[in-house]
């Protein structure tokens, strides 16, 4: 099959039009932005004193320090204003409510404020000790901790749990969330903790 | 005078309630607010703002240590750190203005750059085009005119 003249006329139109479209790509990549795909969340962890998900502080003597990593990771699309509140309760006391996204009741013990850009993440290393405790048969009281060299009055009482051989309380890490649009602190529905058996 | 002996002396010796110190520290706070905001405006529109949320972190850490003075009742210590917590939130924002006139300048020069390149890609384009189509009808008439008639035998 022989080609006419009409037929590499447009053969040659065509080529000039994807040519153009081509060479339009470099200006309409700075005017058209293509918007970030995919969920916005964010991580809250807490590691070991090795930087590994083990070896937590779980038996507490008093005055002892123990130390726990506490991260973020921010995948929300901008950079974000965090604060993570630290609360301590017995087996009784509130947990954050996770269905009507609302913070534990509990006092704000300490509290630490990070500002972490989109796909980074951010790490803080908490220490914490028991500075007055004291316990009877069946239960136990602790008056004071100290949470990064700031001691905090908690005067938190627990139940010898017979189940488990101990009295057990739970330190926990609330996470808010800086909204823009109403400008404050919320609380962003996550929460990590880790149980201590202060026998 | 009792104008300048008051900004000498300390708040507690001023007799400083306990209210004007925790307006200083919300002060403090709507700072930080304020100076993330800013950074966040010069992120999107293209700065990078790592250094700002790293001066909004130390400014976060003063606050926090201020408050912590003052639920000790050291209002002093307090307002001080409190001050200086607002003056890093001050700095941040002055600063992510200055990043997002260079980010959006930047941006525009870029655009114009681009621009530029694909109004000469397109007058290239164009003028090859009709070079090409100039070559094409030339080439397809002098081979149209050195065509012979075929002569059919009887």
């Amino acid at each position: 099959m022989t080609l006419t003249f009409q037929d590499y006329r447009n053969l040659l139109l065509a080529t000039c039009l994807i040519a153009l479209l081509l060479s339009t790509l470099p200006a309409m990549s700075v005017l058209v932005t293509l918007p970030k795909v995919g969920e916005r969340f964010s991580e809250l962890w807490l590691l070991g004193s090795n930087h590994m998900a083990e070896n937590y502080p779980f038996n507490v003597t008093v005055g002892q320090p123990y130390s726990v990593y506490l991260g973020i990771g921010n995948h929300m699309r901008s950079s974000t204003y965090y604060s993570v509140y630290i609360k301590f309760r017995n087996q009784t006391q509130p947990l954050p409510n996770a269905t009507l996204s609302t913070p534990s009741s509990l006092p704000i013990l300490y509290e630490i404020r990070a500002f972490v850009q989109d796909d980074q993440t951010w790490e803080k290393l908490i220490t914490f000790s028991s500075l007055e405790a004291s316990q009877s048969e069946t239960s136990s009281f602790v008056n004071r901790l100290v949470i990064n060299d700031r001691p905090v009055w908690i005067n938190s009482s627990a139940i010898w749990d017979p189940e488990r051989d101990g009295f057990y309380y739970e330190l926990f890490f609330e996470l808010w969330i800086y909204n823009v649009a109403s400008k404050n602190l919320g609380y962003h529905n996550r929460f990590v903790g880790i149980w201590l058996n202060m026998t | 005078m009792s104008l300048i002996l008051s900004s000498f002396l300390p708040f507690s010796a001023r007799g400083s309630s306990h209210r004007e110190v925790a307006a200083t520290v919300n002060d403090a706070e709507q700072a930080i607010a304020v100076g993330f905001e800013a950074a966040l405006d010069a992120e999107q529109a293209g700065a990078n703002v790592s250094s700002l949320l790293v001066k909004l972190y130390e400014g976060a850490e003063l606050l926090s240590v201020a408050r912590m003075a003052f639920e000790d009742g050291d209002y002093d210590e307090a307002a001080r750190l409190s001050g200086l917590s607002s003056e890093v939130s001050a700095q941040v924002e002055s600063e992510a203005l200055i990043l997002k006139v260079e980010a959006r300048n930047a941006a525009f020069n870029k655009y114009q750059l681009y621009l530029a390149g694909s109004a000469v890609a397109i007058v290239i384009v164009v003028i090859a085009t009709l070079l090409s189509y100039r070559f094409l009808k030339k080439r397809y008439l002098e081979h149209t005119l050195k065509m012979k008639p075929e002569v059919e035998k009887a």
